[in-house]
This record gives structure tokens, sequence and C-alpha cells, in this order.
């Protein structure tokens, strides 16, 4: 009866797995009481099974991510250019490459401090380390130092995680809930990733908040932030506020007082694509929303700048260096310089 | 609760929506709950061939980052992962022009053995390497896929792109030449 032992046999493994159906599993089990090869087989599989557990996971090397990651930056469509550009590419992205690795191996990253506030004492204490995730309860606040460059201080029901300790970058992700930073370092050591957009420090105080969808706001309470995604850029001042929403990144900044009807407008326009809410916007610009408008420009079609250009200028002076023709083509450097004299006025 | 300091990211699902938002971090989060079980799978598929294993995963990753908006959760997200993965490692070995011999798995893996690790425990994990480096790739597969992340057969067939009759049929055949190339471990 071999055939017969061998139906038998090459169930064992499934039978130790628990993978049978119920009446194949009976007949294994009532074949195993009277067969002492089949049982000998069973516990043969048994001990390689768990050998086989023991088969090792190799860590992945700290290169693969920022490999993935260099992946993720490169645009889908790669744009014809010259040879000459294409060596200059490759040169920066070895650079970019070996950078990457030599970061990659650096030594461990030193863990931030968080002490538990109960009113202005602290109620506890522990630390965070690179990857690992702060959670505080309904009513619990916890300050974090980070490094020797500020302090962050997150709010209950709030999520963040530490993602680079690093001199030169010091990273924390913020997944929900709210936290307020202080930071007295040089501009660009601090940044807070969002689901919607990263709040780079430009040496500021200031909060973020970001609900369970995702979608977060900043508001700015000393010096300046920038918020950016995907190529997209929102400078935002002191007294100013920004929304943002997962898939759009940032959306316009704009002062705490300006006119609900102007704010609500503002995010009609940034997140629903609604060009009608842009009449509201202009209409309630005040002279300080120029900054606002300015911005605008270099995030809205063509075919509606030309109105945003001549409601700013008509609100603030468009300064020496500023042409009609430079900023409606989103010149960069044009609109940072009308921001840069913009901020001496409000 | 006061404060909490954890290393367990949200649910999976909640994971899957932030990437599908394009949320730089939860593809990072992604990346760090399966990087190791993706590149462990393609080190063990190029037969310990680390740089063909490293590109291998990077592609997997930016499949799978770039169609993550097509998971529709008709499978578990691993097995959905784990399949990227196996066909990548299927297409890559296709693309190679000269065939790679066997390489010698036993040899130490890049990390630093933890102090705790016992000599006996790590001559056991290089042999279990060895043994599996020697299995055909689709037996190989089966086993990996199984203890790595628990599986069950029909996750595995959905994987390998098989019947649930077929991974029974090549996991108790991959455990019977496991148990004949490590027999002599037993009740060590």
């Amino acid at each position: 009866m071999i055939m017969f032992e061998s139906y038998f046999r090459n169930r064992l493994l499934a039978y130790h797995d628990g993978e049978l159906r119920e009446p194949v599993r009976r007949r294994v089990e009532a074949h195993l009481s009277r067969c002492a090869g089949c049982r000998a087989e069973l516990e043969s599989l048994r001990s390689a099974a768990e050998m086989a557990r023991e088969a090792p996971l190799e860590p992945a090397p700290e290169s693969l991510w920022a490999a993935i990651e260099a992946g993720l930056d490169r645009p889908v469509k790669a744009a014809r250019r010259p040879v000459w550009k294409l060596a200059t590419a490759g040169v920066t992205l070895a650079l970019v490459g070996v950078i990457a690795l030599l970061l990659a191996s650096r030594h461990r990253e030193p863990g931030w401090a968080v002490v538990e506030m109960s009113g202005k004492q602290p109620a506890g204490q522990g630390t965070l380390d690179v990857g690992q995730w702060l959670v505080t309860g309904p009513s619990t606040v916890a300050r974090v130092a980070v490094g020797q460059i500020g302090e962050v201080e997150v709010e209950p029901n709030s999520r963040v995680r530490l993602l680079r300790a690093r001199p030169a970058d010091n990273r924390l992700s913020l997944q929900r809930g709210a936290i307020s930073a202080r930071i007295w370092a040089p501009p660009r050591l601090f940044f807070v990733e969002t689901p919607s957009a990263v709040a780079v420090d430009l040496g500021c105080a200031y909060k973020l908040t970001v609900d369970e969808h995702g979608s977060g706001l900043l508001r700015v309470t000393l010096g300046w932030v920038m918020l950016e995604e995907h190529g997209r850029e929102s400078m935002v001042p002191a007294g100013a506020v920004c929304r943002m929403r997962p898939g759009f990144g940032p959306g316009t900044p704009y002062f705490e007082d300006a006119s609900p009807a102007f704010a609500s407008a503002l995010a009609r326009f940034d997140f629903a694509r609604d060009t009608a809410a842009l009449g509201t916007v202009l209409d309630h610009a005040r002279r300080r929303d120029a900054f606002t408008l300015v911005q605008l420009l270099e995030r809205t079609d063509a075919q509606h700048r030309a109105a945003i250009y001549d409601r700013a200028a008509s609100l603030a002076p468009v300064p020496a260096g500023v042409t009609r023709e430079g900023a409606l083509a989103g010149n960069r450097k044009m609109l940072g310089h009308w921001i840069d004299e913009l901020a001496w006025a409000w | 609760m006061r404060f909490v300091v954890t290393d367990t990211p949200e649910s999976e699902s909640a994971l899957i929506e932030s990437c599908r938002g394009g949320d730089r971090e939860a593809f990072r989060r992604v990346f760090e709950l399966y990087g190791d079980k993706v590149y462990s799978l393609a080190l063990y598929h190029f037969e310990g061939d680390r740089s063909a294993a490293h590109d291998a995963a990077q592609q997997v990753f930016l499949k799978l980052f770039s169609a993550i908006g097509d998971f529709r959760g008709q499978c578990a997200f691993g097995t959905w992962l784990y399949r990227i993965a196996w066909n990548c490692c299927l297409d890559r070995r296709r693309s190679e022009r000269a065939f790679t011999p066997l390489d010698d798995l036993a040899r130490e893996p890049a990390g630093t053995p933890s102090i705790e690790e016992s000599y006996a425990r790590r001559q056991l994990a290089g042999s279990v390497r060895k043994a599996l480096g020697s299995l055909k790739r689709d037996l190989r597969w089966a086993i990996l896929l199984r203890y790595f992340d628990n599986l069950s057969y029909r996750d595995i067939g959905a994987i390998l792109g098989c019947s649930e009759g077929t991974v029974a049929s090549r996991l108790n055949r991959a455990h019977r030449l496991l148990a004949d190339k490590l027999g002599y471990l037993r009740g060590r």
C-alpha cells in the first residue's frame, strides 16, 4: 500500500501546520496513530520546520531607504537635456549618494529628553529615540528638548515621531495633534514633517496642528516658517497662518486678522480649485493682504495672474526691481523681493 | 494615559491611506515595517548577492509606492507587497545575461551579531541559510514566506501565483530536503 501511505506522507506538513480540512485532518490523525513510519516522518518535518524558523532575517542596509527616496524624488518623465547637463547631474547625484552613504554610516543619533508637564511643573520624564513615537494622552503635555537648539511642546492627544537627531537635521513627524516649537538655532536646522507638508524652521516660534485626516494648520508667532511639499512653498511670517491638505500641500498664507470672507474664499481657491472664489479674495484684500496676493501669483494659472497682480499693486507699492512681466511670469526672485519689501510695512 | 514612547506605528490601513495621500513619512514607515523582510527575500533569491538584493528591494518599494493607489484591500497588504517582490526578483533574474552561481550563504550577515546571540545559534542560522540556498527558488520562497511572516498556504499561493495544493506540495518537499540537509543538527 505504498500509494496509500504516500497520500498521508504528502499531507503531514499541512497537518502539522493546521492547513488541512477537517475530514482529511481526521484521516491523517487516524493513520498516524497506527503508522510508526509516518510518525517518524512527522517528527522529522517538525524538526525541519523548527530549524527553518531560524532562517535569519537580514537587516536592510541603511543606504536602501536613501536610494528609494532618491527614486521617489526622481521625476517620472525625464526631459531631454544636453550631455553636459546630464554629466553635471550625474556628478551631483554621485555626490548626493556619497553624502547619503556617509550620513547613513553615522553613529547612533542621541535621543531627545522628554518631560511630562503638569501645569508648569515637571511630572515625569523619558527619552525619545530616533524612530520612536511619542503619544500623549487626553490631558498630557510633553516637553521635548530639540537637542541644544530648541524646545517642542507636544499637546494632548498628539502623536509625533523623532525621525532624525543630527546636528544639521533635527526632524520630527507630526502625525496628528499639535505641537508648539520654539527654535533658537540658525534657519533650516529643524523640520517637522506632516501628512500635508514639511515645516522648515527659519528662526522662529510656531504652532502646528494636524487633524485625523492629515490636514494641518500652521500659526507663526515669531520669525518665519516655510512650508513645502512637491515643490510648492509657502513663506509664513509671524502673525500669519497657513492651511495645508494632503495631496495639495500648503495653501496660501494669510494674516490671522484677515476677514473671514477672505480666509474662507482663499481656502476654496487653494483646495477646491474654486476659481470663482478668487474674486472674493481680491475684493476683501486689505493693504497687508498684498502679502497673500503676491504668494498667490506664483501658484495660480496664468489667466488669473494679471488680476491678482493689479490688485496687489493697487494695495501696496511695487518695489524697484519687480516688473509686471516678471511677476506675471512667476519670477521667484522678484516675488521674493516683493515679499521682503512688504514685510517692512506689515 | 499620560505619555507613551513606543516603536509601534498606527494601524496598517491608516498607514496605507497616508501613503495614498503621498505622505513621505508614511512611505518610510512602510519601509521600516517591511524593509528587512523584502531585502531578506531578495537576498535569499539572489543567493547572497547583496548588490542585486539592494537593487531589487529598491525597485520593489518604488513600484509599491507608485502603485499603492491601486491597492484596494482585496488581500492583505503584506501579500500584495510580497507579490510585487516576487515579480521584481523574477523580472530581474530574467534580465540578467549571465548565470550567477550559487554563493556561499553561510557567511555572516552585514550587521554585527548581538552579544547575547550564542555561538550555537549563529552556527544554526548559518547552516539554515546555507541549506535554504541549496533549494530551488520556488521552494525557498515558500519556506521564507511561511516563516518570515507566518503566512497561510493560501496567501503564499496568492504571492507565488499557484494553488494552495501546489504550496503544500512545495513546502512538503522543501521541508524534506531541509530535514535531509540539517538532520545532523537534530537534538543539538
